[in-house]
Formats: structure tokens, C-alpha cells, sequence
């Protein structure tokens, strides 16, 4: 259902640039705690329906698509909303009120916190026009894109304090000359944990999410449902194995970053680690904000996140093939000449002095050359394995914008 | 033409101007498509790491670092198991959510909500209603007006004021040490 304006009766929305609900109709503005709707009491119990329920429909003979709807009736016109198992709060398709689903939001599932949007819709936009007006490989369509859709979406988040605790051998390399120095070092210890936000929406990948980080919890209030006017939100529904999985991972990557520094000089790598991580018991709930922009680009579709407190663009770009690859190419064939012109005279002075010495009978120097020769062998097998890998990691990275699961989250609601 | 020196050249200089070409452009890509790849830093998060022990010499052996490992993970408080971990979905409880989790497995840590759980019976690992904050629809004042820490919430704290790191788990003892030292010749 909507709440409503005190004033006119019309539908409040929540505005970000003036953090308060706001009347479009009269324009009046309202404190999101201080806005009380008598009818929301009488709500709580009117629960969204799965399709089997309204329709009868089962699981056999329905679409797949159908299989997570749920039907709402909007409190306002009466009309049906459809929304999936999480969603909180939507847009009724036939009135445009804004309808939270009060019974998601209940007892034990309502959220305890809540960051308010901070940034509009517009704002939204225009950061994402300046970030990424000027990239060299980003197409001209891409730069001046028109949204297919903008949502202004509430992610569910669990807070979580935790304490890590981790033993781990480093070993240490140092080069000086000719000589490899390797040595090993022991260190156990605890990390403490505060206020680790993780996503608790099954729906959106934990990489998008994670790279809207971060967020400021300074500006973070108790959670009142008038913050979700006028924006989509979903609840929670990931399991405690998952929370669990997600704890872990984090937390030993950070563990694994610090314990490094501990160890100075040389290149360091962790060879042996063993470790385990407790979650405090007193997780906090908190709906954190993003704008999520879709656009089409050659029948392909691309989400572009915005955080919704600080502005920060999310997103990994289609590339102008044609220029990138003509580019790389030119690029491979001067360097390789270039390389192959210096190693050729390198290596001609090496051989001639090799075979003048070989001709004194000096067996040492040949060993010295063919050690040479193995290091720059070696040296250029890594540098090719290094730019592979770089090049991989960069694509897997712009495939970001074009996941599937991100756009699924963001396109099906109600417009 | 030195044939010798041809060959090499190329058997060196291909991949090294393959894989510079491939850096280089994989950095330019990096910086014109890719935005926003930066995740929050370790220091918003954590206060660092509090050693219970470095060890930066004996440890050459591959049976010195199991012996160090071993020694140092048995203190290793070990990871809640909850019943049906993988099919229960998290929610903020009144009750006890679990009364299958140990309680054990939170009595290393100092978080005072965590009081709640060692103080909570055997077999009984999460707090009581008391260590959760009581529903925000029953708070009758605005938000802006309310001093949740004063409520009992504990609300995110960005600055890691009040950050208080937690006791070691039960470092070892000096036996231990003296033990380890013996095993390691």
C-alpha cells in the first residue's frame, strides 16, 4: 500500500535531495518518521499470494517464469501487482502508487536499519554521463546511451562483526645478484571484524555488490518503512550457510592481505594456512541504496550500478572491438620487432663472445651464456603468461555489466 | 646473419613484446571500461591482525611448519555448525534462533552482545531477545532525535571508535613453546 499525504490525499514518495516524503501533488513535505498511516495497521496480514494460490496454477503446467511470482493487491486501485518472492516494495502497474508489502516486513523480517538514498535519479545519471564520457575503447552509443530503465533499488545487507583467527607459514624470496635467498615465517593471530556489510539477496551476484562499497554507516538510520516510497526493495533470503561462506571468504582474503605485510622485503607468498572465523551472533539488518541503469547495446543488455549514498559507478563497458584489436595487434607487431631486433643483437655479441672464448677453452663462460639465455627465456615465457592473464581478468571484469542475473534483478518488477 | 642469435631473438623477443603489448593494453582497457573495481578497504573493516605468535626462523622444514601449525590451530576456536545451516534462511530473531549451535564456539570473542551467548544455557549458541534491538515501529520518536546506542542498538561505527579488539583465543602456553623447541632440532 502507499502512504499517503496527510494534506491531499495523494501518494508521498520518498525524495533524496531533500531527505523527506514528499507530496507530487501538493508538494507538502513530511519527516519519514513522523508520516503515520492509520491503514498500515490494517495491512500487515494482507500477505502477497504466490500465482498457485490466485490461480491455481501448478507447478507442472506453469511457465517458469511464473514459478517466483507473487500477487499483491494494491491497497489504492485494487489492481494486481506481481512481484517475485523478495520484493518489498514496488510500483503498482495500473496507478503508479508506490506499495510496500507489509507483511515482508514484519517481525523478524524487518530490516533494523536503513542508509537513505542520498542521491537522485538524476545525479545518478549524470555520474554515470561523466564517468564514462571519456573512455578511448567505450563506443560513441554507449557514452550517449538512453536508459532503458533507471530503478532506485534497496539491497538487503547483514552487518556483521566477526573474528578471525588464522595461522599461516609465509615464504619470503629475495634476490641479490645470482642468488636467491628463501626464507619461512611463521604467524598466528586474530583479526577482529566490525561492521562488514555482506548482500543478503540470492538474487544480485556478490560482486556487483561488493564493488558498491563503500558505504557510510555514519549516515545510516533506523528503518522506517516511508524511506521505501517511490523505490523497489527486497528482503532477505540467504542462509545461514551462506552468510557463513560469505564470512569466510572475506575475511581470509583480508587476513591473508594483512599477514603479508608483516613480512617485509622479498616476495612473499602464504604456502600453508589454516583457519577459522566466528560470527558474533548479533548480525544487523540494514537495507543499503543503488541505482541500478539498464541499456540495450548491439541486442545486448547492460546494467550499470550507481551507489546510492556516495555516487559511485559500477559498471564494465562494452568495447569498440574493431579500434582495440587493431590496436593490440599493431601494438604486438612493433613491440615484437622492436624486442626481436634487441635480442637478436644481444644475443649475436653473447654467441660471438661465447665461441671466442669457447676457442680459449673456457668452459665457465658457456655455462654463463646458456644461464643468461634460460633467464631471458624464462623471463619472456612470464611476461607472456602475465599478459594473458591481465587481459583475461579485464574481460571477465567487463562481462560484470552484461550479467544476466544483475539485469533479471533490476528488469523484472513492475514499471 | 647470425642464425644462432636470430633464433633466440625471436624465441625471446616474441613473447616479451607479445606479453608487454597484452599488459599494456590490458591496463588501458582496465582504466576506460572497467569502473568502480575497487571493493572497501581492509582498514574501514579491521583494526589489523593481533599476533599471538611470529615465528621467523626454524622454519626451513616442511615437518617444522606442520609442527607450527599444528601447535597454533588447536587453539582454533572451531565454526558454529547450525543445524540445517544450508537451508535456513537468516532472519533477526527474538528467540534463540538455533538451539542446536554450541555456545562454545562464540566464547573467544569480547563483543558484548556475546556475553549473552556464553551466558546462554549449554547447547543454546545465540543470545536471548536481550542481545537484539527491539523492533524500530515500537520506537516512537524520530529517528533523528535518538540516541540508538543509548537504546541498547549498536549501530555501525565508521570510525572504529570504541573498536575493541578481542582476546586472543587461549595462547599457548609456554610448555607448548618449550615443546615445540624440542621437536624442532
Amino acid at each position: 500500500m502507499a502512504t499517503l499525504c496527510k494534506n491531499c490525499g495523494h501518494a508521498l514518495i520518498f525524495d533524496p535531495s531533500i531527505q523527506k516524503v514528499r507530496c507530487e501533488q501538493c508538494g507538502s513535505t513530511f519527516l519519514a518518521e513522523e508520516v503515520e498511516s492509520e491503514s498500515k495497521k490494517y495491512v500487515q496480514d494482507q500477505k502477497a499470494l504466490s500465482m498457485q494460490e490466485v490461480y491455481g496454477v501448478n507447478a507442472e503446467g506453469a511457465a517458469k517464469e511464473y514459478l517466483d511470482c507473487y500477487i499483491y493487491t494494491c491497497s489504492e486501485c485494487g489492481g494486481e501487482v506481481m512481484i517475485n518472492g523478495t520484493e518489498v516494495s514496488t510500483k503498482c502497474v495500473y496507478c503508479g502508487n508506490p506499495t510496500v508489502v507489509f507483511s515482508r516486513i514484519s517481525k523478524q523480517e524487518c530490516p533494523e536499519f536503513i542508509i537513505p538514498f542520498a542521491i537522485t535519479k538524476e545525479q545518478a545519471l549524470q555520474a554515470i554521463k561523466t564517468e564514462i564520457g571519456h573512455g578511448l575503447f567505450v563506443p560513441k552509443a554507449v557514452q550517449t546511451f538512453t536508459p532503458e530503465s533507471v530503478h532506485g533499488i534497496y539491497i538487503p545487507y547483514w552487518i556483521v562483526d566477526a573474528d578471525r583467527y588464522e595461522t599461516t607459514i609465509i615464504r619470503k624470496k629475495t634476490s641479490s645478484g645470482k642468488h636467491t635467498h628463501i626464507t619461512y615465517h611463521g604467524r598466528s593471530g586474530t583479526m577482529r571484524l566490525k561492521n562488514l556489510p555482506l548482500d543478503a539477496c540470492s538474487m544480485l551476484s556478490d560482486e556487483s555488490s561488493t564493488r558498491l562499497e563503500p558505504y557510510d554507516f555514519s549516515k545510516m538510520v533506523m528503518f522506517d518503512e516511508d524511506y521505501l516510497l517511490g523505490f523497489y526493495s527486497n528482503t532477505s533470503d540467504v542462509t545461514y550457510g551462506e552468510l557463513s561462506l560469505a564470512v569466510e571468504e572475506r575475511s581470509k582474503k583480508m587476513f591473508d592481505e594483512e599477514v603479508l605485510k608483516s613480512v617485509k622485503g622479498g616476495t612473499t607468498t602464504i604456502i600453508k594456512e589454516v583457519g577459522s572465523c566466528a560470527i558474533d551472533p548479533d548480525v544487523k539488518y540494514a537495507l543499503l541504496p543503488a541505482w541500478f541503469v539498464t541499456f540495450e547495446h548491439e541486442g545486448q543488455h547492460n546494467t550499470i550500478l550507481v551507489n546510492g549514498q556516495t555516487g559511485k559507478v559500477v559498471c564494465g563497458l562494452p568495447i569498440r572491438k574493431a579500434l582495440f584489436y587493431t590496436l593490440l595487434i599493431i601494438t604486438c607487431i612493433v613491440l615484437v620487432t622492436v624486442m626481436v631486433f634487441i635480442g637478436y643483437h644481444f644475443f649475436d655479441a653473447i654467441l660471438s663472445s661465447s665461441s671466442r672464448r669457447a676457442r680459449r677453452s673456457s668452459s665457465s663462460s658457456n655455462n654463463n651464456s646458456g644461464k643468461i639465455i634460460m633467464g631471458m627465456i624464462t623471463g619472456g615465457v612470464m611476461m607472456i603468461i602475465a599478459g594473458v592473464k591481465k587481459i583475461k581478468n579485464v574481460f571477465a571484469k567487463l562481462r560484470l555489466t552484461q550479467s544476466a542475473k544483475t539485469f533479471n534483478f533490476t528488469k523484472k518488477r513492475q514499471e | 646473419m647470425n642464425i644462432g642469435a636470430l633464433f633466440f631473438g625471436v624465441l625471446i623477443g616474441a613473447p616479451l613484446g607479445l606479453g608487454m603489448a597484452f599488459l599494456l593494453f590490458g591496463n588501458l582497457l582496465n582504466r576506460s571500461n572497467n569502473h568502480g573495481d575497487s571493493v572497501g578497504e581492509n582498514s574501514r573493516y579491521t583494526g589489523g591482525i593481533i599476533f599471538s605468535s611470529q615465528e621467523d626462523k626454524k622454519l626451513h622444514k616442511t615437518d617444522d611448519q606442520e609442527a607450527y601449525i599444528t601447535m597454533h590451530t588447536k587453539y582454533l576456536p572451531q565454526d558454529p555448525v547450525f543445524k540445517n545451516r544450508d537451508a535456513r534462511v537468516v532472519r533477526r530473531m527474538p528467540q534463540p534462533e538455533n538451539p542446536a549451535a554450541p555456545a562454545a564456539a562464540y566464547a573467544a570473542t569480547a563483543a558484548p552482545a556475546t556475553a549473552a551467548a556464553q551466558a546462554a544455557p549449554a547447547g543454546q549458541g545465540f543470545p536471548s531477545s536481550t542481545a537484539f534491538p527491539a523492533a524500530p515501529a515500537e520506537t516512537p520518536a524520530p529517528a533523528a532525535q535518538v540516541d540508538p546506542l543509548a537504546q541498547g542498538y549498536s549501530l555501525p561505527d565508521p570510525t572504529m571508535q570504541g573498536f575493541s579488539a578481542p582476546a586472543a583465543p587461549q595462547a599457548p602456553t609456554a610448555q607448548d613453546y618449550e615443546n615445540f623447541d624440542n621437536y624442532i632440532e
